[in-house]
């Protein structure tokens, strides 16, 4: 099926289309989704089970954007799945609350878990190459999520395609509708995975490395028009990176994971101008030795963090950045540090601030 | 070292009858590297500058043009002369490719893949494990690890097996091709740490092809910046990033710039 026409106009909003979630009252900056105490463990080929997040608790306010910053292996992504309850196979949650709305998403049946997941709670995936359908127009699979969520007829639904085609930045979209995805560049096929996140309008958009496959100069448009549809419509961002330059100019907090844990929390200003932790005071440095290279830093060796992350199955004993820290003290490796607060908000997992 | 003119690359584009046409990837390229140098070949996606890195390499026979290496052309017609350019290419020439994940057989052990080259040129089983424990250590990696399956290596550890892997046939010229991409900030430093150091210890010459101007920006020497089959503009790299002359690198800095600009200005540093 194609749009007969682009009937795109200045319409009335429609009660189907106010963001956030119909019929539930959502004050001003409270809490959308709190996470408490989730742990999530993988079933191992020789059997047994390796936890992956472990005991991480977050809350994210309505119409914020909170970023997870982390590298590989840290289960960032697994924190992504385990919030819409799309864990890979042997992938389950041990432990703890996903809250969203006032109900437990882990709790939910199917049924309910379907209202909720790709209508209140979208994903923005990392690789859209491989989520979206290639034998389908990139059209029909917008419209599939239309018709999945909403009651509309078809009309209005092809409207609605184009409506939300023309938000994520095409130019025709008429054009782009009928296309099939191998048709479409890196970048347009991540608009089309965008597009189709926010067609029904959720109060929570999950992003897992939406840019980490573009080019630069891709990235930073992908990451400005999610800025622009975050400002406009007032949604939640979880955004997931391991990049640092990505969440500034979009994030407004980041928690900084490592190995499981969520080590440090704080404005994306806090978190880049006085990092506390010192993970984030390494990761900072090394993102602004890239952002300002002088002459005398041509050919000179890079700041690096030497080792590598540990095994989620074989994790040092005490704090598990231990063996690459710079700063590590005797009791580091004896327990892990719980959060200090060295100031208000700002919660540390590191025993340079307290004992 | 390295020298390159005229290149061009034509690749046949569209079905078998219909629709059939051309495209120069690479359209009458010229640059030299010398020893112990760095040039980064920079563009966006579609520029050419893979397909030249894959000429250079000997993967892919250019149309047109020389390739000069250690003083020898290396693009000979005959398919007698070409056996020879193999044997003579295979310890000068090496290439790193994107994506060590997805490069390597996960299913091969580490000493598999890093003693694959010395096999290919005939050494025997003592020979090879020696070279490739020799090699790995150079990377940063405990020779006992050879025994593990590629699989069990991280991201990290599989670029730096990748380039153990070129440089077991100790080649005097490493094609990185976006050798640094997609890589966590920590092992991207890592890694061009140790590109640096395998530079200075054994005097490599490198070719390097990215699209981050900004991090090739530190690693480089020389700077070339590939348009549309062509190169518009190369120099100095430090005086290509912050004076660019030509449209298409000056759009390239400014792309660089702007996806830092927000972190720059959060972070508070000046750019």
């Amino acid at each position: 099926m194609t749009p007969r026409s682009a009937i795109v106009g200045n319409r009335e909003p429609d009660e189907r289309y106010r963001w956030g979630n119909p019929g539930s009252e959502i004050k001003e900056m409270g809490i959308l989704c709190e996470i408490r105490g989730l742990s999530v463990s993988y079933a191992q080929p020789t059997g047994g089970r390796v936890r992956v997040v472990d005991q991480l608790s977050l809350e994210i306010r309505a119409g914020e954007v909170v970023g997870i910053l982390g590298e590989s292996g840290c289960g960032k992504s697994t924190l992504a799945g385990a919030v819409l309850r799309m864990l890979p196979r042997g992938g389950e949650c041990d432990s703890g609350t996903v809250v969203f709305h006032g109900r437990d998403v882990l709790t939910m049946t199917e049924a309910e878990l379907g209202k909720v997941r790709g209508a209140q709670i979208a994903l923005v995936p990392q690789d859209p190459a491989h989520t979206l359908n290639p034998v389908m127009s990139v059209g029909t699979q917008v419209a599939e999520v239309l018709q999945a969520h909403l009651q509309m007829s078809g009309t209005e639904r092809w409207a609605r395609v184009l409506e939300l085609l023309g938000e994520v930045g095409f130019e025709r979209p008429t054009e782009i509708c009928v296309a099939y995805p191998h048709q479409l560049s890196g970048g347009q096929r991540q608009r089309i995975a965008i597009a189709q996140a926010i067609s029904c309008q959720p109060g929570l958009v999950i992003a897992d490395e939406p840019t980490s496959k573009l080019d630069a100069p891709l990235q930073a448009e992908i990451v400005s028009l999610l800025a622009r549809i975050r400002s406009k419509h007032g949604l939640a961002v979880l955004l997931i990176g391991h990049d640092p330059a990505i969440f500034a100019g979009f994030a407004d907090r980041i928690a900084v994971m490592y190995a499981g844990r969520i080590v440090e929390v704080g404005t994306v200003t806090q978190i880049f101008r006085q990092p506390l932790h010192p993970y984030t005071q390494a990761l900072v440095s090394i993102a602004k030795s890239v952002v300002s290279p002088s002459a005398a830093s041509v050919r000179a060796r890079f700041t690096a963090i030497e080792g590598e992350s540990p095994d989620p199955a074989n994790l040092p004993a005490g704090c598990r950045f231990t063996p690459r820290c710079a700063d590590r003290m005797d009791v580091c490796s004896r327990r892990y540090p719980q959060a200090f607060l060295p100031e208000p908000a700002r919660p540390v997992n590191c025993f340079k601030y307290g004992e | 070292m390295l020298r390159v003119e005229g290149l061009t690359k034509r690749y046949v584009r569209g079905g078998l009858w219909r629709n059939r046409s051309e495209v120069a990837a690479v359209d009458g390229v010229d640059f030299e590297i010398h020893e112990g140098r760095t040039l980064a070949l920079v563009g966006e996606s579609g520029s050419g500058k893979s397909s030249v890195a894959r000429c250079v390499a000997y993967l892919e026979r250019p149309d047109r043009g020389s390739i000069w290496i250690d003083g020898r052309d290396v693009t000979a017609r005959r398919s007698k002369q070409r056996s020879r350019v193999g044997l003579f290419l295979r310890n000068r020439v090496q290439m790193v490719f994107q994506d060590a994940v997805t490069s390597m057989n996960p299913r091969l052990t580490a000493l598999e893949v890093v003693e694959e080259p010395l096999l290919i040129m005939g050494l025997d089983r003592s020979l090879r494990k020696q070279a490739a424990e020799k090699v790995v250590r150079e990377v940063g990696l405990p020779p006992e690890w050879l025994a593990r399956r590629v699989l069990e290596f991280s991201g990290g550890q599989r670029q730096r097996l990748a380039i153990a892997r070129s440089l077991v046939t100790r080649p005097r010229l490493l094609v990185l091709d976006e050798a640094l991409t997609g890589l966590d900030l920590s092992t991207q430093a890592q890694i061009a740490n140790l590109l640096l150091d395998l530079q200075a210890a054994h005097r490599l010459t490198y070719l390097l092809i990215s699209h981050d101007l900004a991090l090739v920006a530190r690693l480089a020497d020389t700077i070339a910046v590939m348009a549309h089959g062509k190169i518009v503009e190369s120099g100095p790299a430090f005086e290509t990033m912050t004076s660019p002359e030509h449209e298409e690198t000056k759009r390239l800095v400014e792309c660089a710039r702007a996806a830092q600009a927000n972190f720059a200005a959060v972070s508070g540093t000046g750019s």
